[in-house]
């Protein structure tokens, strides 16, 4: 039963969030009493609220010692690594931290790769001063990144496994871009065939976005995309090696078998 | 100037979220030109707390209008103040290039440049521990999770540095994509086994002492329930604003309870307790006054101002300048450091 | 206080018990040193007395360990963390916080304590560790003593009535880790709390304690008072080695005891001075020539007209205080910095304008931490990627012979990572001297090895030294160069203070002088052997 509720929390929150993203292709298109201003800062609120409520359930299940300080643990070196994306530009829309998300969420599983992907963009920010409005939106995107990192097939050879990989950051690298682009499309407010303009339709917004799409990011993020499989062709077989064994540790729980929990609860409220 | 007395980072947020709503709400260029200056008033006075190195604002400022401006000047071909013309059969740019583009292009940077100012004021203003501070104790491990990501980043850069000496030292040499291989493998296994080293200090102090089994499954369904009402409020503002309206409200009361109820199970407390005091309160006041004045339309104001299309000829957006004096107080985080250091001078007399 | 009965733990990938039918019993306010070689099963035993062992770790465990009555093999450390504070080796992967009084206050959060309590427990703590003064300083800037300290702090905040110290000092250099062993001493003589401490090097840290118990392979061999059982360990310290053979009684544990006994051999203790000397050699007739080097960090001077000389088959020892420059100097030489003026030949050529890479073909550098070498799949592998980078062509005997010299010919084909301690350095010594070069650089090569490395270690340098390499050493380890080092080189304040033979020069430093040169500061006496053959022949 929880389980079932803990993937229909994930299910909804991601359609939400997935409505909030695609919100400039059918919200204009119903009315126009809509005040359109006040719409990217209504969509970050309502992000944040998808955001939390994921974050309430994959707190839910306990999380050890071990896996909050490897999550900090990462998060830092990757947020170091994107120091380096500053000093050796990288081509294009490339940026080191997707391939270690994507590693983390293959190795480590679903709930370590959307909180690595979501709180590796917030610690970046909060370092970097680049806190602001996007921030939900980052998150939320880079919390998807690693989460759908953990279902790709897993294969038994590392080979093949780094294949996959190469494929999802090939695809995620434009993703990405295509999702973020959406947050600040509708803001940025022109009147052109490539801008969003209210209540055109959704094929009509479609297809304005494609074309300001491919004017604008696609070189960008083919950057990214390409940054990412190389990354991952490179280092992914020696890191996957890496995180096997650190995983083994870290997942561990003693059951305890002289004793019973129950001890163990009663001793620890006293005093 | 040193900042004589710090504003608590709950004040901040009061004054960003001020910040954004006038910025958002407030269109006309002459009111975002008011706020842009604000905004880079307060960036100046804070960055004397100074955390990030300086951007070059000036420069940037000045790029990211001329560039809104080109841009907008370029698609858009609406207005009656031609400049030159392109060919019609030039795909997307083809037409007349107008002065009146040109500039909503340009009123479109500027509010991008003064979102940027204000959120770079708020992060000179605030450390990461602060805002971290604030994560409610429902989310008590995803705080540590970032406290220990911040704590670790100086040293991992430290860490980096020491790889690529060594690494040099081998005769190594950082030319290509595949030189990264050596620094950054001893990078990623020093951060895993020193994870593994602070787990073990975590729980000899006694982490995770409180922590208890998972959600209950009421409190899942009432996640549901409640997100299910916020969005779908949401679409309902489509059709019934006010219903839409007062579901979302309802979710959102629906997710605070919960998480308040989660909160209360997690046992622990703050050290570091933040400090409020009246400059806080003041902050508060001056940024909560103009966004009441400008959202609920009962003041003796003229709102039409709030709003600028560029009409087909271009024309000087209108102006009240009561509504541009109540957005001054968003200043106050500015010009109330001057005041505190005063205060403390008088005090030490 | 302590009580552990018939304790045998294996780890989950244990070929054999880490700990075999151990039984202990500490009373409170007890000081207890645990020693042993690295693997003899020191820590696995501390890491018992919180419930680490089994409940972080896993595996195999039976036998009773009863801490002030609670059983802690049930309990498990998340509960016992209020009767037991533990300090762990590493200064740098203890903290959570950047912040002293945050960092200590962590614990006390965790249980939930109010904010006004929290703050006067604090208070308490800082007074009690003489961290005052850094209190709201991030922990990035303090010294590793301090940090140390902070992690003491951190542990007792819950006002433990157990204190569990892993290697604390290990990673130390000597003052800080007395700073360190004078905190906890003080903690267990005016608080009373019960002290377990862990330690491989025993040197310094005996007056301290009142019981010692030596572990081997799991077994408890000797528990009993200190002078009991150190007569009986293999590798004592040196002045507990010099009082056996004079047969002291009671047996002096330190320097200062020591002293009694000569004072009482109607010994006069008179220092000799020796003028250092200032050396001019041409440049072909050296490993290494450093001339009048000068570097700065920001406008602060760090190195100032250092001078320096290592001749090929000579091993130099370059002492001095933390943060005095001595890495800096290192990292000239193989021209990491560039120094503002100066000279640095190596074997007879000047480094000006050459890159790290080709220097570094003529000269080893083995940093502080090998961990920063290793990156590879196989300790072969590891060797080989060295030859690449500077592209020589060198055949898989090249490798061989150089692992078979380390003592690694075993462990070709295993994981670095997985190696020992001492395995690890051996293997980053091997990635930096494959190249055959004529000058070798160690910095701090022995710092948290035991005394069986340490000795594999001497030995290799002490061939390759015959063999004609000449060695610059960088280290705080006082034995070390006692028995490896033909001259000293002594740096303060970014100078050369003093330059010259071992056994002259140490007399005057104290501080970076070995027990038996503390103890006979008239003499050019270094080790235990020196002494003993000029005592006889002076009675004979």
């Amino acid at each position: 039963m929880r389980k079932l509720l803990s993937g229909l929390l994930f299910a909804v929150s991601g359609l939400a969030g997935t409505a909030v993203f695609l919100a400039p292709f059918f919200w204009p298109q119903l009315t126009q009493s809509a005040n359109p201003t006040t719409t990217p800062l209504l969509t970050s609120l309502l992000l944040v609220i998808c955001l939390v409520v994921l974050l309430l359930e994959l707190q839910g299940e306990a999380i050890s010692a071990r896996v909050v300080a490897m999550l900090g643990m990462l998060v830092a070196i990757t947020a170091v690594l994107r120091f380096l994306e500053v000093a050796f530009p990288g081509p294009g829309g490339f940026s080191p931290i997707f391939a270690p998300i994507l590693l983390a969420g293959y190795v480590f599983g679903a709930r370590f790769g959307f909180l690595m992907g979501a709180l590796t963009l917030l610690v970046s920010a909060l370092v970097t001063g680049g806190v602001g409005p996007w921030l939900p939106y980052q998150m939320f995107a880079a919390g998807w990144v690693g989460l759908t990192a953990a279902w790709l097939p897993h294969p038994d050879s590392t080979r093949r496994q780094v294949f996959w990989l190469s494929i999802a950051g090939l695809v995620w690298g434009f993703l990405y871009g295509l999702i973020m682009n959406l947050y600040f499309w509708p803001f940025f407010n022109g009147d052109a065939a490539l801008s969003w303009q209210a209540g055109v339709g959704w094929r009509d917004t479609l297809s304005r976005y494609v074309a300001f799409y491919l004017v604008t990011s696609l070189v960008w993020d083919a950057g990214r995309a390409l940054g990412n499989v190389a990354l991952i062709g490179l280092l992914g077989a020696p890191v996957i090696h890496i995180f096997t064994r650190f995983q083994r540790r870290m997942m561990f729980q003693y059951v305890d078998k002289m004793a019973e929990r129950e001890v163990v609860r009663a001793d620890s409220t006293t005093d | 100037m040193p900042i004589a007395r710090r504003i608590d980072a709950r004040a901040w947020l009061v004054w960003v979220a001020g910040m954004l709503v006038l910025v958002m709400v407030a269109r006309n260029p002459l009111y975002t030109l008011l706020l842009m200056l604000v905004a880079w008033w307060v960036m100046e006075v804070w960055r004397q707390n100074g955390r990030f190195p300086q951007l070059p604002f000036v420069r940037l400022g000045v790029f990211m209008l001329l560039l809104a401006a080109l841009l907008n000047s370029l698609l858009a071909h609406t207005g009656e103040t031609v400049l030159f013309r392109l060919p019609q059969a030039w795909p997307w740019v083809g037409g007349n290039i107008t002065l009146e583009a040109a500039i909503m292009g340009a009123a479109n940077g500027l509010v991008l440049f003064t979102l940027l100012l204000t959120f770079q004021g708020f992060n000179q203003a605030v450390s990461p521990g602060e805002i971290v501070r604030l994560i409610p104790g429902t989310w008590r491990d995803m705080g540590v999770v970032l406290l220990i990501a911040i704590t670790y980043i100086p040293e991992t850069t430290r860490q980096l540095r020491q790889i690529r000496e060594a690494q040099a030292i081998r005769g190594h040499q950082l030319r290509g994509w595949r030189d990264w291989r050596p620094v950054v493998l001893p990078l990623l296994v020093a951060g895993l086994e020193r994870a593994m080293g602070l787990a073990e200090a975590m729980v000899a102090r006694g982490y995770g002492a409180t922590a208890d089994a998972g959600l209950s499954v009421w409190m899942q369904v009432g996640l549901l329930v409640s997100l299910t009402a916020v969005f779908g409020g949401w679409a309902l503002t489509l059709w019934a604003a006010t219903a839409g309206w007062l579901l979302i409200a309802l979710g959102v009361v629906g997710l605070w309870w919960l998480s308040r109820k989660r909160g209360r199970r997690v046992l622990y407390t703050r050290y570091h307790a933040g400090w409020w005091g009246w400059p806080e309160f003041f902050v508060v006041i001056t940024a909560v006054l103009p966004v009441l004045i400008i959202l609920l339309p009962i003041w003796p104001v003229d709102y039409t101002t709030l709003s600028y299309t560029p009409p087909p000829q271009f024309a000087l957006p209108a102006f009240d300048p009561w509504l541009g004096l109540s957005l001054l107080g968003m200043a106050t985080p500015a010009w109330l450091p001057f005041i505190l250091r005063q205060r403390q001078t008088n005090d030490s007399h | 206080m302590i009580r552990i009965e018939h304790l045998t733990y294996t780890y989950p990938d244990g070929s054999q018990p880490a700990l075999q039918d151990v039984s202990l019993q500490i009373a409170a306010g007890e000081f207890v040193l645990v020693a042993g070689p690295s693997g003899s099963g020191k820590s696995t035993l501390l890491r018992c007395l919180n419930g680490l062992v089994p409940h972080f770790s896993g595996g195999q465990i039976s036998g009773h360990v009863l801490v002030g009555g609670k059983d802690v093999i049930a309990l498990g450390p998340t509960v016992l963390s209020r009767y037991v504070g533990f300090v762990f080796q590493s200064p740098e992967a203890q903290a959570v916080l950047d912040e002293v009084e945050a960092e200590i206050a962590f614990g006390l959060e965790n249980v939930g304590m109010s904010p006004e309590k929290m703050r006067k427990r604090v208070a308490e703590v800082l007074a009690l560790l003489n961290l005052e003064g850094v209190r709201k300083r991030p922990l990035s800037t303090l010294s590793g003593g301090e940090r140390q300290r902070v992690a003491i702090g951190s542990a007792i905040a819950l006002r433990p009535r157990l204190l569990v110290l892993d290697e604390p000092t290990s990673q130390l250099d000597p003052e800080a880790a007395r700073q360190v062993m004078q905190a906890v001493s003080r903690l267990n003589r005016q608080v009373g709390l019960t002290v377990v401490l862990a330690t491989h090097r025993l040197e310094g840290m005996l007056p301290y304690a009142d019981r010692l118990i030596w572990l081997e392979k799991g077994r408890i061999i000797h528990n009993g008072a200190v002078p009991d059982v150190i007569t009986k360990l293999p590798e004592a310290p040196p002045v507990i080695r010099l009082a056996q053979k004079k047969g002291w009684y009671p047996l002096p544990l330190s320097v200062a005891e020591a002293r009694q006994f000569i004072i009482e051999e109607g010994r006069r203790l008179r220092a000799k001075f020796v003028q250092p000397v200032t050396e001019k050699l041409p440049p072909h007739e050296t490993c290494l020539l450093v001339q009048n080097l000068s570097f700065g960090w920001n406008g602060r001077p760090v190195l100032r007209d250092v001078n320096l000389v290592v001749r090929p088959g000579e091993a130099v020892a370059l002492m001095g205080h933390n943060g005095v420059g001595k890495t800096t100097l290192l990292r000239c030489v193989v021209g990491l910095l560039s120094p503002q003026s100066g000279e640095v030949w190596v074997n007879g050529r000047s480094v000006n304008g050459r890159s790290v890479a080709e220097i570094c073909r003529d000269v080893g550098y083995l940093p502080q931490n090998p961990d920063d070498l290793l990156f590879a799949e196989t300790v072969r592998e590891e060797i080989a990627v060295t030859l690449r980078n500077h592209g020589v062509h060198g055949t898989i005997e090249t490798i061989d012979n150089l692992l078979a010299e380390l003592g690694l010919s075993e462990l070709a084909d295993a994981y670095p990572r997985d190696l020992s301690v001492g395995q690890r350095q051996r293997v980053a010594l091997g990635t930096v001297v494959v190249t055959r070069p004529g000058l070798l650089l160690l910095d701090e090569p022995t710092r948290g090895l035991d005394t069986e490395a340490r000795r594999r270690l001497i030995a290799i340098w002490q061939k390759w030294l015959a063999e004609g390499m000449g060695l610059l050493i960088v280290t705080h380890d006082v034995e070390l160069v006692a028995r490896l080092a033909h001259r000293v080189v002594i740096l303060a304040d970014g100078q050369v203070a003093a330059t010259g033979k071992t056994a002259e020069i140490l007399p005057h430093f104290p501080q970076f002088a070995p027990q038996i040169t503390r103890l006979f500061p008239g003499q050019h006496w270094l080790t235990v052997a020196d002494a003993l053959t000029s005592q006889t022949d002076k009675e004979v």
